[in-house]
This record gives C-alpha cells, structure tokens and sequence, in this order.
C-alpha cells in the first residue's frame, strides 16, 4: 500500500475493485464505514460477481472476470477526454509532460509495441520506449502537455478506443452504471478530494496482472491521488504478513529489501552494482545496502577487499524463473529438484492445476512440510486416486505454532511492522519455526564444520550468533531484529536508518527497508504502542514502525503543491515551513531540500527522473502502457487490438499449459475466498466455530444457468475444465450474473478454492482446474479467469 | 442500573460473522458443523449450541437487487414472552434489561420456545434446559461490552444504554436512509422496547421478523385469567371437601351418637 | 345377619383402567402442578428433580392415555354404555343434584330412584370426559410438536384446574363422604350390595330385576 489500513476513513471515493475487502479484510470496512460516516464517502465496488462488499457498497458495477484494463483503461480515457486530471499535479509531478523517443509505437492492428520478437515472446528491443533528451541529457518536456510525442498526449491516442461502449462491451457492464463509477471516482480529481483504490488478487491473478497494477498507478496519479491522505493504490495482501515475506525476500528474484537477486550475469559485485539505478534515483544508495546485507551475512569475513563475499552468494540462472509454477514444472519434468521444504503453505490445494502439481511432487525423494496440521501437501500421497505403494517420497511433517502461539513481528499491508507476543504455549510439540530455522542451520554447519572445500566456505562462514531459542525466543528475536535493523559495526550501536548505512563495511544491516525499526534512541518500536494522532489523520506515528522511516504515507511530498503549500487546506499533510518540511508524517525527502532546490518539486524519490512514470519507460515486460488482452481462456476476442493474449505472458512448460476452448468450455470461471475460510483451509477447515460457517465447498452460479442446466439450488454438481474437474454443491443466486459480452451471453460461475481432502469439512480442490499461465513479468498463475462447463451429477 | 440494549445496524453489517465465532468463543459453545444450507448462511436456525447467527438474504427489487445481513439473537424484550410463559421463574428480568436465565431452575419445559415472537430459546433436549443468548451478562456486569459488539467490526453491532442505543437509532438511520429510502428501526417501540435495536433496509418481514411482534393472546388469558381462575378453582374445591368431610364426620358421629341412646347410653369398656 | 347379597357393577377390565386413570390422573395433576405452580414445590425431591417430575409426567400421560385406551379397545360395548348413560340427563339426575349438597356433608336424604350412574357420577364423569380429552389434545401437541399453537397452554391449564377440582370432590365422596364411601367397594371388587343398589340406585335396581330375578347379576 502507498497508504495504509487506518488512512481509509480519509478518503471520500473508495473504489474496491479485483477486491473483496468486506469479506477478505473485515477490518478496511471499519475504517471506510467511518470515511462514510465522517465524510460522506460512497463506496465504489466492481467485480464479477457481487460479494458482501457489493452488498455494502454504494455503487456496484459488475464486470467480467480479466478486464481490468478494458475498465481502467476507459476510466483513464474517461479523465483524459473530460480533463478531469490534476494538471499541475500531473504537469509537476509525473513524466505527463516528457517526450518519448521517436519510434515508440503501437499498433492495434497487431497488438503490439514496436520491438517484439514473435519468436522470443519478448520485447527484445526497448530503446525507443525512453525519453527523448536534449544535448546535456535532459528530458525534454512539454508543460503545456500539447506535443504529439508527451506521455499525455500519447496516453490519449492509445485510450481513445476505451471508450464507454466498447468498455461496456468487452467488460458486459450496464453503461450507466460504469460511467457512474468513472464520474464519481474521477470527481476526486481536484484538490482537496481524495480517491483510494482497493485491490486484491482480483487485479494481480491474471496474465496481465502487474499491467492491471500499473492501471491503477497511473489513473490515481492523473488524478492526484498519491501522496495524501484517503488517496493511493492500495494492495490489500492476502495475509497478515504477506508484506513482511515480500520485504524479508521470500520471493526467487529478489534479495531483501528489493534488491534484485545476483545473476550469473553478474559475477561479481562491480557488475552487481552496475545495475544500480542512478542517482538521483535514492535506489542509486542500493551498493551500501547490498554491502551491508552481506556484512550481516558473512560478518568479519565480508571486507571491502573481498567484494563482502559476494561471491558466496548464489546466482540465478540469468533470464531464468524460479517462481512456483516454473518450479514445479522443472519438478514434472523430473528434473532437479530432490526435496522441497513447504514453510506453511499448502500448494496441493493453492497452487494452480493442483493435479499437475501433486503429480509432480512423487517425484521427489524428500519432502519437509511445516504446519500446525497434516494438511493435503503432507498427505499428497494418499491424496484421492494416488496409490501410496507408488510413491517413494519420504514425508516430514514438522508441527508448528500457529500464529498466537509463536512471537515477532508481522507487517500488514500499510507497511507497518507490529510485534506479536506469544498468547499460549502450543500443544505437545511443536516449536516456533524460527527454532526450526535455528536447529536446521546450527545442523548443517555443523555437518560443513570440518569441510575444506571452497564450496562449502558460504555455510561455514555464515554468521549465526544468536542466543539459542530454546532457551529464550525472545532473546533469540531481539537478536535477529538488532541485526536486520543494521549496526555500526564501529561502535556497536544500533543504526538510526538506512541513511546510516555504508559501502565500506562499517555497518551491516539484514534488510535496508526495516533500518529504523530498532535504534538506539527508541528500542524496538514495533512494541511500541502510542496512540496519539497528530493531525487527526490515522497516522499514529508511535503505533508500531512503518517502513520506509516510519512513513505512513509514501511520496507524501505530493501532498503539497509543487512550492510545498498543501494543496488544499481540508487536507494539509506535509508542508514546507520555511525552513524544513513539517505536518503529520515523516516527510519522504530530505527533511532540509526547499521546494526551490533543484530537486524539490520531484516526490518520487526511487526513481532516477523522480517522477510518477504514466508511461513506464523501458517498459513492463509486456508494454510500457496497459493494453488490454483476454486471458488465455476467454470466451470472446479481443476486440481493442487484435492480439488475442498478452503477447508475453508466461506459457508455461510444454505441456503444463493445456488451454480449453470456448466451444467445450463456454462458461467463465473464477476462484476466490470467503470470509470464513482461511487460503487453503487448514487452519479454518480444522476449527469448528470457522469450518461450520461454510461446511462444503460450493460453486456460486446465476439463476439463468441453473435453469438452462436443470440446475436446483444445494445439488452437486460438476465443473469440469481443461485440466480436471471437480464437485462441490451448486449454489443458484442472482449474485452471479449472466454477462453479455460483444453481444453474446456468457455466464460466469464461480468458486471458493478453500477446500481440499483433509480436515474436518473436505470438498474437491478448486485449483484442479485452474491454468498454468501467469502473469508476464511475475508470472503470477492466472486463477482468477479461466472457462469450463458444469453438469449436473446424475449418479 | 439502567437498561442496556445492543443497536444492530444491518445496512452495515458486513456478515463476516465474527459475532457468531466469538459468541461461541466467550461461551464455550461447540462448532456445529453442516448440512450446508444451500446459501452463506451457516445453518437453518439457532440452536442451544448457537445463541446468535447471521440469516442471508437475497432481495430482488426495483432499484436493484440488494443483499442483507440479519444477525439473529434474543431481543431481551422490554416485554418478554418467554418469561411470562416461564412456569419456574428460570427467567428472571435483571435491572440492565436482561432476560437471564436461571439455569438450575429451568426443567427445559419448552414454554418460553411458543411465546416468544421471534423463535429464540431453544431446548437442550439432553440437559432438559433452555439456552439463548445471555446478553454476555458475565461481562456487561463486569463493565465489559458483549463478546459480539466487541467483535463487531464495521460497528453494526452498537453497546450501550437503552437510551443512548435507541436515539443513536436515529443517527444511523438518517445515515442508511441515503441508501435504503425504506430504511426504518425497529424494536425501539415494540414489546416495551426490545434490549436489541435494530435499523433496517426495509420492512421487518423482508429479514424474517414479524412485521408487529405481539405476545400470543393465550399468554395473557392464561396467566391473568386461567392461573387465578385455576387457583381459585382448585382451593375451592379444596376447601370445600374438608369442609364437608368435618361436617360429614360430625353429622355422622351425631348419628351415631343417636343410635347409641337408641340402643341405651354409652357402655364403659 | 347374613352376608348382603352382593351385585357386579364394574367389569375388572374397567376397575383395572379406572385405577389406572386414577393414579395417572393424580400423578399428572401433582407434577404437572409442580410445572404450572409452587405450592407443591416441597415435593420436588420425591422425583428427584423437576426434570424428574417433567420424566414422570410424559410417563403418567402414557398410562392415562392407556387407561383410556384399553376399556375402548376391550369393553367397548360397556364404554359406550356409559357415555351413553352421561349424556343423557333424566329428572331424576336433577332431582339428585339437588339432593347433593345434603349428601356432600354426610346428611342422608331421600333421593329418587337413580340409573345405573346418579347424577353426581354423571357430571364427574362428564367433567373428567371433556378435561380428559382437551388435557389429552393439549398435551400431545405442547410434547409432539415443535410448535404448538400457543393457546394449548392456556386449554391444558384450565382443564388441568377443573378437571383435578372435579377429581378432588370425587375422590372425597368415594374415599371419605360417609354415605356413599361404599361406592368405591364397587370400584374395588366390582360388586355392591342390593341394598346399596336398591337405596342408591333405584331405577337400575329396578331395570336388572325386572329382567332376571334376585340373585347374582353377571355382566
């Protein structure tokens, strides 16, 4: 979030869309209900189908699963033509004004940007997706935002054909009621008002998922909706701490902190940090980040002279994934893969076409699964029509705590870090992972200790002086925590933030973004809990720790006008004083650079031209503006350009991706949670007060469907796709919705993915269905669009 | 004390249904699972297990279709049919509104079931007792709120005193009215105040309360005509068999006595 | 003086549901006022609990309602011989009725000649007919169903008065009145004396021997 949770009750348009919040983040809805109360909000809710939150919203407008962008994209034309954009916000703070180099092109009559390479399935040539310069480098702009070539102008040529009726169309919403979402979202377009959209997986589970984000981006900045209070784009993460493994680096192509992980194409640290942006990008700092980290790693034995053992880091293979779907897929190719440890998850039910992936995981001589019960990864070999005499995979299953039975910290999706304490010891045996981790690493070194190998040097040399959990988590935590928030390893002490970190090996540091969390001057804040409110603005600067510095909201140097006044009185934030930037938060720029500096009108510190990129220069993978294209099932054509699919996405192995085809598949299908369950259901399929709120796995059609099908209510039925087929009990509604796309009715149905065959309430594994694609730069699986077709269960 | 009363404001619930988790966390009650009912809704009523619930449902009207949340408890009526009809004195009205329940006195008779309007208590048909809701008496005594307003996230479900909730009532509902023209509350005047005020979308009937909840008339005959009347009635008939039982035995001695000097005086034995 | 040439009144079949009725009928009436009021409260213990007397009550009602049952089933020609004899009201009832405060105190008075029933029999037994019927009716209901109409509340309480008020003044009568206690005998052992019949049931006397002569009438 660029927000955060408590900042909800500031905004006076929310715009919830790809996002069940009612059901799936109870809490946002504390916060808007107050927005409504407090401001007279309106609620604006658009999805497929319509959830708790439509029923609480005030505006529900459906539209059909994997078009976003047709959506976004016509709200975006919608600003443009009625110039409902925040000009000077725009003109000032983003590339609105910047030329883009002569060449950049797209053609909707292929579908693409110029540069593609039809046989790579990649833009192989970018170089003309950048801005055109002047002799000393500068970008050449245009503030009157009336040259062909400006980011604005070319951003109105490329959405002039989103407009209302083909949105409508491709999106089979009522007209009225989508031009009634983008009048009343884009009347926040002037100062003083303030538009906050939610999203969840209803964005980001899609081929063209991260293109869905940058949607979101740039329609909140044409609308000068970053930076503020009630404003931003606002990822509602699946879980309680989500962020907190994103920012920790669970992720292959990362390190922590953002840094991206070493390559084979940069062998050494020179090379590594020839990537780093430049200044004044604050991402130009990255060398004093990543020697920091490896100086926390690998301690007195990471000097300056020895590149701080980058060289023990290990290195992708460069241009290769290693996300879930690719991994699995290596693992179904018998390739590889030996063991695999499963840190609470539970990919037999999560992960998409779970037949594939259970099949894939017999292969495996070992596999070690941490979780508070035996859930359908520990048990994927007597999974039903497996035959357990088959499978030679030796099975671990470690019990582990479950959240209120372990202590550290969590951080939510508003970046805010929080410590848990311990409520209850956990029955019998099962220990805190953090233990687990200890024991693990305390083994296998000393498995390496007598090894002379150079190989071996990374295990032997990492540095692991911690107290031994055992004895005291606590003191365990504490210790970990001292060590991410980074120390000067001069005198000792704990670092005040990252400002402090260095390049030369005086500091070390675990992950640069949580520098702050722990100083000197305040303890671990995230046990603090202060509850003042300067400014009235849910900011609680003394409630836990929010990174970056305790920011509650970034790029919150938008909040004031380019001369630093804020832009409107009702809602002053940050502001120059004369002397130094005051208001309610920590200001996101140097506490000293007046607006008159050359650099202080430009809030988007990260990037090197310090401006919201409308056009993403260098591009996505898959563009550097959002185009729409069907998912790789749908059940019409594209009818904006005349590429069916996003033209990078991620295929898949060969044959992992098995694609159904309208005529034998003709209803679209989604997956999605409810309220009382909680991701693959092994925590809340095994507790009663959760599993008897929502006993069976069900499938939510339209009332029009059922009667064509001879469908009645509570009967079992079967959804079959491409990739399997599965029964839980129909439930006929008018909240699913028959659709009329291009002129031709489709149904969307859809289910819970919660259910799998262990616990105390079982039901067939929805992601038995879904597809092997992903999204073209995260590669994300597309679960949230794909087409199959029921039948009644006749036996 | 003064009465207390719970606002529950269904234009805002979100039926995340926390109150009904954490209801049965507070009292212990077990997890009851399935059949599905074919819709979100959890189970088809209450029951002695499951003292409070969230009803689904579905509305199709003109302005649109419209999807409502009614969390199901006991109103602690102003008015309380169950405890009128309750023949032991298990309930009991406590000064903060609360129709308690007095769980040694209760035989599980079943009475309070037929009178009340709204089809709350029910029977543990094994432990012979009623259950419902306790309003959290445990906790409200103990200046704590109940366990299904604390949990309450979108604050649908309002604690405080009757006076407060029932002109609260009225801000929330200048607030739902925006949305639902129909919007109305409920439960401010009916049956002396119900302890549960609740603001609806639109007409009771719509979220399966009665339109007019009224205590069955056989209530009133039977407890002000047919108790006296049958009281009356069975110490009459009392009384007037041992009256005439004396009089009859007197008559019967005098008889006696006749006989005797009939047959010459009394004869020491 | 010899032994008083004894008459059968009562089939075993209808003493033996009679009793059976009868200690059901004060079972009922003693727990189930234990469930309507308090004033037999005290008694609480000798079920155990008032969900033992609640137990008691459902049991009591099986074996009233078998009671009732098994005299249909068995005698019906002597059942429908006595609804018929209650449902008829003669002068002679009347003229007994008017008679009853007297004999209610234990004061003989001359009656005219009664049926087979007097008319005090009759209306106890019509009172006992009617309340058992309503008690019956409410009572299935308030155990069967899941939700009975409210009103057999009411219906079950008001005849659970009347009719035990009614219960009561008959069972004075048979157990205690000094003039009629010899009644029960016929409940008993199912015979009365002639002389019995012929004071205190002149027309029956009168309908048995005009058919047969003196001497042991069997039925």
């Amino acid at each position: 979030m660029t927000n955060h949770w408590v900042d909800f009750k500031n905004t006076d348009v929310a715009l919830i869309c790809g996002s069940n919040a009612a059901e799936n983040h109870p809490v946002s809805f504390s916060w808007l209900q107050q927005a409504r109360d407090k401001r007279g909000a309106k609620i604006i809710h658009v999805d497929p189908r319509f959830t708790r939150t439509s029923a609480r919203s005030d505006l529900y407008c459906p539209i059909r699963s994997g078009t976003n962008i047709a959506f976004y994209g016509g709200m975006i034309n919608y600003i443009l033509e009625k110039e409902r954009y925040h000009r000077e916000f725009i003109a000032h703070y983003s590339n609105a004004a910047s030329l883009i180099k002569e060449g950049f092109t797209f053609d909707p009559e292929t579908g693409l940007y110029n540069g593609f390479d039809e046989g790579k399935r990649a833009y192989t040539d970018r170089g003309s997706w950048q801005y055109e310069r002047d002799a000393e480098g500068n970008v050449r702009k245009d503030l009157t935002l009336k040259h062909p070539r400006c980011v604005l102008q070319l951003m109105k040529h490329h959405y002039s054909r989103y407009n209302l009726e083909t949105v409508a169309q491709t999106c089979g919403a009522p007209m009225d009621k989508l031009e009634e979402v983008y009048e009343l979202f884009t009347s926040t377009g002037r100062p003083g008002k303030a538009g906050s959209i939610l999203y969840a997986m209803g964005q980001t589970q899609f081929t063209s998922g991260s293109q869905n984000v940058r949607c979101m981006a740039i329609i909140q900045t044409l609308l000068g909706n970053i930076g503020l209070p009630g404003g931003g784009v606002n990822a509602l993460r699946g879980h309680s701490n989500v962020q907190g493994s994103t920012d920790m680096a669970c992720l292959f192509h990362l390190l922590p902190g953002y840094m991206p992980c070493p390559t084979t194409g940069q062998p050494d640290l020179t090379a590594y940090n020839a990537t780093t942006p430049a200044a004044p990008s604050y991402w130009s700092n990255r060398p004093k980040w990543i020697a920091s980290l490896l100086k926390a790693w690998y301690g007195d034995e990471a000097r300056k002279d020895n590149d701080f053992r980058y060289d023990f880091l290990p290195k992708a293979q460069a241009g290769k994934n290693y996300s879930h779907m690719q991994l699995f897929e290596q693992l179904h190719a018998g390739q590889d893969l030996k063991g695999l440890f499963v840190w609470g998850q539970n990919p037999v039910v999560a992960g998409p076409n779970s037949r594939l992936e259970s099949k894939a995981m017999e292969n495996l001589e070992w596999l070690i699964c941490l979780d508070p019960f035996e859930n359908e990864t520990s048990t994927f070999w007597k999974r039903p029509g497996a035959d357990p005499g088959k499978i030679d995979t030796e099975v671990f299953l470690l019990p582990v705590t479950t959240f209120l039975e372990k202590e550290g910290t969590v951080t939510h999706s508003g970046r805010l870090l929080q410590y848990r304490w311990k409520a209850v010891d956990g029955p019998g045996d099962v220990r805190q992972e953090s233990f687990i981790i200890d024991r693990l690493v305390k083994r296998i070194k000393a498995l390496y200790a007598s090894s002379n190998q150079e190989k071996d040097l990374p295990i032997k040399t990492l540095t692991w002086n911690y107290p031994d959990p055992a004895a005291s988590q606590t003191a365990f935590i504490d210790a970990v925590m001292r060590e991410i928030n980074g120390r000067n390893l001069t005198t000792g002490k704990l670092v005040p933030g990252f400002g402090a970190l260095q390049d030369d090996g005086t500091t070390d540091c675990g992950n640069w973004i949580y520098s702050g969390m722990y100083t000197e001057e305040h303890g671990n804040r995230t046990q603090s809990r202060v509850l003042d409110d300067p400014g009235d603005w849910g900011a609680h600067p003394g409630w836990g720790f929010a990174w970056p510095a305790n920011r509650r909201i970034i790029y919150n140097r938008c909040s004031a006008d380019p001369d630093g006044k804020p832009w409107s009185e009702e809602r002053k934030y940050i502001w120059w004083d004369g002397n130094r930037w005051a208001g309610y938060d920590v200001p996101d720029f140097a506490p000293t650079m007046a607006p008159d500096a050359p650099l202080g009108k430009k809030p988007f510190i990260m990037l090197t031209e310090r401006e919201s990129r409308l056009f993403a220069i260098g591009g996505l993978n898959d563009g550097p503006l959002p185009e729409h294209y069907e998912p790789v099932e749908s059940p019409t054509h594209n009818v904006f350009n005349k590429r069916q699919n996003n033209p990078a996405h991620y295929a898949g192995a060969a044959g992992s991706k098995v694609v159904g085809e309208v005529g034998r598949y003709p209803i679209i299908c989604s997956t999605w949670r409810v309220c009382e369950h909680w991701h693959s259901g092994s925590l809340s399929r095994n507790m009663p007060w959760l599993a008897e709120l929502m006993p069976e796995a069900f499938v939510e059609m339209g009332e029009e469907l059922a009667k064509e099908r001879g469908i009645k209510n509570g009967e079992i039925i079967e959804v079959f796709s491409a990739r399997g087929q599965v029964r839980a009990m129909a439930m006929v509604t008018p909240r699913a919705r028959l659709f009329q796309i291009n002129g031709k009715p489709v149904h969307q149905i859809g289910m819970t993915w919660h259910f799998g065959y262990q616990g105390l309430v079982t039901g067939d594994i929805a992601n038995n269905l879904t597809p092997h694609v992903g999204d073209a730069n995260t590669s994300i699986p597309e679960y949230k669009a794909f087409l199959v077709d029921v039948r009644k269960v006749t036996s | 004390m003064t009465r207390m009363a719970r606002l529950i404001d269904i234009t805002r619930c979100t039926a995340c249904r926390g109150c009904q988790v954490s209801c049965k966390r507070w009292n212990q009650l077990p997890g009851e699972i399935g059949p599905a009912t074919g819709s979100y809704q959890s189970h088809a009523d209450l029951s002695p297990g499951r003292w409070t619930m969230i009803e689904f449902y579905e509305e199709k009207k003109n302005t649109g279709f419209e999807w409502h949340f009614r969390k199901k408890t006991c109103m602690h009526c102003g008015d309380a049919g169950c405890l009128k009809a309750c023949p032991n004195g298990a309930l009991v009205r406590e000064e903060n509104g609360t129709i308690r329940h007095i769980e040694e006195k209760c035989i599980g008779c079943g009475y309070c079931t037929v009178h009340c309007p709204f089809g709350i208590p029910k029977i543990d048909e094994a432990a012979k007792k009623m259950r419902k809701c306790t309003f959290c008496y445990d906790r409200i005594t103990n200046g704590r709120e109940p366990a299904c307003a604390k949990t309450c996230v979108p604050r649908a479900i309002v604690y405080g005193t009757w006076d407060d909730m029932a002109s609260l009532a009225d801000e929330r509902l200048a607030q739902a009215k925006k949305l639902y023209p129909n919007a109305r509350i409920y439960g401010r005047d009916e049956l002396g105040g119900l302890g549960v005020i609740y603001v609806l979308p639109d007409k009771p009937s719509n979220y399966g309360l009665p339109e007019d909840p009224r205590l069955p008339a056989s209530l009133g005959i039977w407890k002000q005509a047919v108790h006296p009347f049958g009281n009356a009635i069975l110490g009459a008939s009392l009384a007037a068999t041992g009256l005439a039982f004396i009089i009859s035995r007197r008559n019967a001695m005098k008889l006696e006595e006749s006989a005797k000097l009939e047959e010459g005086g009394y004869k020491d034995e | 003086m010899s032994k008083p040439r004894m008459v059968r009144r009562f089939s075993a079949v209808v003493r033996v549901s009679h009793w059976l009725y009868a200690l059901s009928f004060i079972t009922l009436a003693v727990t189930g006022y234990m469930i309507y009021g308090s004033a037999l409260d005290w008694m609480i213990p000798l079920f155990g609990s008032l969900e033992g007397a609640m137990v008691v009550h459902r049991v009591a009602a099986v074996f009233l309602i078998m009671a009732v049952l098994i005299p249909i089933l068995m005698r019906p020609r002597e059942v429908t011989a006595w609804l018929g004899e209650v449902f008829t009201f003669t002068e002679a009832d009347i003229a007994f009725l008017k008679t009853f405060p007297a004999k209610f105190v234990g004061v003989k008075k001359k009656i005219p000649p009664q049926g087979f029933y007097n008319g005090g029999e009759k209306i106890n037994s019509l009172i006992q007919i009617i309340s058992g019927v309503v008690m019956i009716t409410t009572g299935l209901f308030m155990w069967l169903s899941s939700s009975p109409p409210p009103i057999m509340y009411p219906l079950h309480a008001l005849f659970m008065a009347i009719g035990s008020a009614s219960a009561i003044g008959h069972i004075y009568l048979a157990l205690l009145n000094p003039i009629s206690n010899e009644a029960i005998r016929a409940m008993i052992n199912g015979d009365v004396s002639e002389k019995y019949m012929q004071e205190n049931h002149g027309q029956w006397y009168q309908e048995v021997y005009k058919a047969a002569p003196k001497g042991k009438r069997s039925n």
